[in-house]
């Protein structure tokens, strides 16, 4: 009987914790939603960047070149090793 | 609780200023320039069509014969997009090429060429992001799921197409539906070839017309293929600061639903804009936020593949004469390829998590090092292309 009122207890938490999980889910995708409407929003800042491609390939070739420079630094060290 | 549509600008400062558009006017201009730009498009794709009926004649088979072998095609159609950075131009030429005589087999394979060499262009994109740490990555995911989705489709379709032609079957039969049996008139198409034909003619006749034939020519399919690419990236220019609204709007009705909704404004934004690349280029930085996961921006981008195809099919209509049902044949072709391609690929699960798998795994190898980035452009761009040549030709393809 004990084990009985136990086990109705934990299905009744059990239910209830779900309620809570599912309800937090829908908040969580209201919150989301409201974000990726605020990005949406700014949609013509993203044309603007999209504009200036040449320029991002410019910003890139600096990187590009560190890392070749430290991969060929590091092949000759490992060499010299 | 509802997501409502009107939020504060409160938002992450963009880093560049929007340019001022050297086509700022009333709205009314700016669409009669979109208009006055179509019909520059439908007359340059009957120059192409007619000049290289003028110098190649009844040899167009032999010309392009080098790109009979179908991976010769494949490589044609992904250089010379990943150069020109624009599908439309490259597909809107293709039914150009196919309306003076090239043949619709060997076309097939530059058409799915054009969509993997279209990619580069959001890859560049991505770049934006490069020292922003997850941000790059996301954004670069975003950017190269595009890729992998075209390389798979192509992975798929090309050697069925190879074996089987299907897609030249479908899209014939489609095309002899929509006109008509023997007719070779794009019987509905008739009030578009009038306007077209008359600066054509006065091109050929009176400009050229001192010029030797294959002069004439060369000249009307060179100044064709020009005038497409200056025409694309004008209509380009104007449709994105014309339907960034509307782009806006569906983009937020597509907020919350499932991948049906997504590929269907995919689908929509692109037909508006008549890029495919503005449209993948757009999600970038949306995906790069983070406020959009990967498998929430995939359907976007295979929208983008099917919206892309009303550029070959608005070409088509410019076509006149015996090739005209050809050229419709190609521009369906287009359209039946990146529509089954979304269809099978997006539609068998295992299939759909390819491309997610493939842009995340390189996407976290260009944390560890931006070489991985420079090694997938060129490799997927240019090296591969030449290997793929290269052993089809040892294999007598």
């Amino acid at each position: 009987m004990e084990t009985n009122t136990k086990k109705q207890e934990l299905e009744l938490h059990i239910a209830e914790l779900e309620r809570s999980i599912a309800e937090l889910k829908v908040q969580l995708r209201q919150l989301e939603e409201s974000d990726q409407h605020q990005a949406i929003d700014n949609l013509e800042a993203y044309l603007a960047t999209m504009e200036n491609r040449w320029d991002t390939l410019k910003d890139f070739w600096p990187i590009v070149q560190n890392e070749l420079r430290d991969m060929f630094v590091k092949m000759k060290g490992d060499k010299t090793e | 609780m509802t997501a409502t549509t009107t939020h504060s600008t409160q938002s992450a400062t963009p880093e560049k200023r929007i340019p001022q558009t050297s086509t700022a006017g009333p709205g009314w201009i700016k669409w009669a320039q979109v208009a006055g730009l179509i019909y520059l498009l439908l007359v340059a794709v009957s120059l192409i069509g007619s000049g290289f009926k003028i110098s190649a004649g009844d040899q167009a088979k032999e010309l392009f014969a080098f790109a009979s072998n179908p991976v010769a095609g494949l490589v044609i159609g992904t250089v010379a997009t990943a150069l020109i950075q624009s599908s439309s131009t490259v597909t809107s030429i293709i039914v150009g090429l196919v309306a003076g005589g090239l043949p619709v087999s060997i076309a097939i394979p530059m058409v799915m060429g054009a969509n993997i060499g279209t990619t580069i262009t959001n890859t560049i994109v991505s770049l934006g992001h490069v020292r922003r740490g997850d941000e790059f990555r996301r954004a670069f995911a975003a950017a190269t799921v595009h890729d992998f989705f075209n390389l798979l489709s192509v992975a798929i379709f090309l050697p069925l197409e190879i074996m089987f032609g299907f897609l030249e079957k479908m899209g014939a039969s489609l095309a002899g539906l929509l006109v008509g049996g023997d007719a070779m008139d794009v019987g509905g198409f008739n009030f578009i070839k009038p306007i077209v034909k008359p600066p054509v003619k006065f091109l050929e006749n009176s400009v050229l017309g001192g010029l030797p034939d294959m002069a004439t020519g060369v000249v009307m399919a060179l100044l064709g293929i020009l005038t497409i690419f200056v025409v694309i990236t004008l209509i380009g220019k104007l449709l994105k600061s014309l339907m960034v609204g509307k782009a806006k709007d569906i983009l937020h009705s597509a907020v919350g639903r499932g991948p049906i909704s997504g590929i269907t404004s995919g689908t929509v934004i692109t037909v508006l804009v008549q890029s495919s690349s503005t449209t993948t280029s757009l999600i970038v930085p949306l995906a790069g936020s983070g406020v959009f996961s990967l498998r929430q921006i995939y359907p976007f981008t295979l929208g983008a593949n099917i919206g892309t195809c009303i550029t070959a099919l608005l070409a088509a209509t410019a076509v006149a004469g015996p090739n005209a049902i050809f050229a419709l044949q190609i521009a369906l072709i287009h359209l039946i390829y990146n529509f089954l391609g979304v269809v099978f690929i997006y539609g068998i699960p295992f299939l759909r998590e390819i491309p997610l798998w493939a842009a995340n795994k390189l996407a976290e190898a260009t944390m560890k090092s931006k070489l991985y980035v420079v090694g997938y452009v060129l490799i997927v761009f240019f090296i591969a292309p030449l290997i793929l040549i290269g052993g089809s030709n040892f294999l007598g393809i």
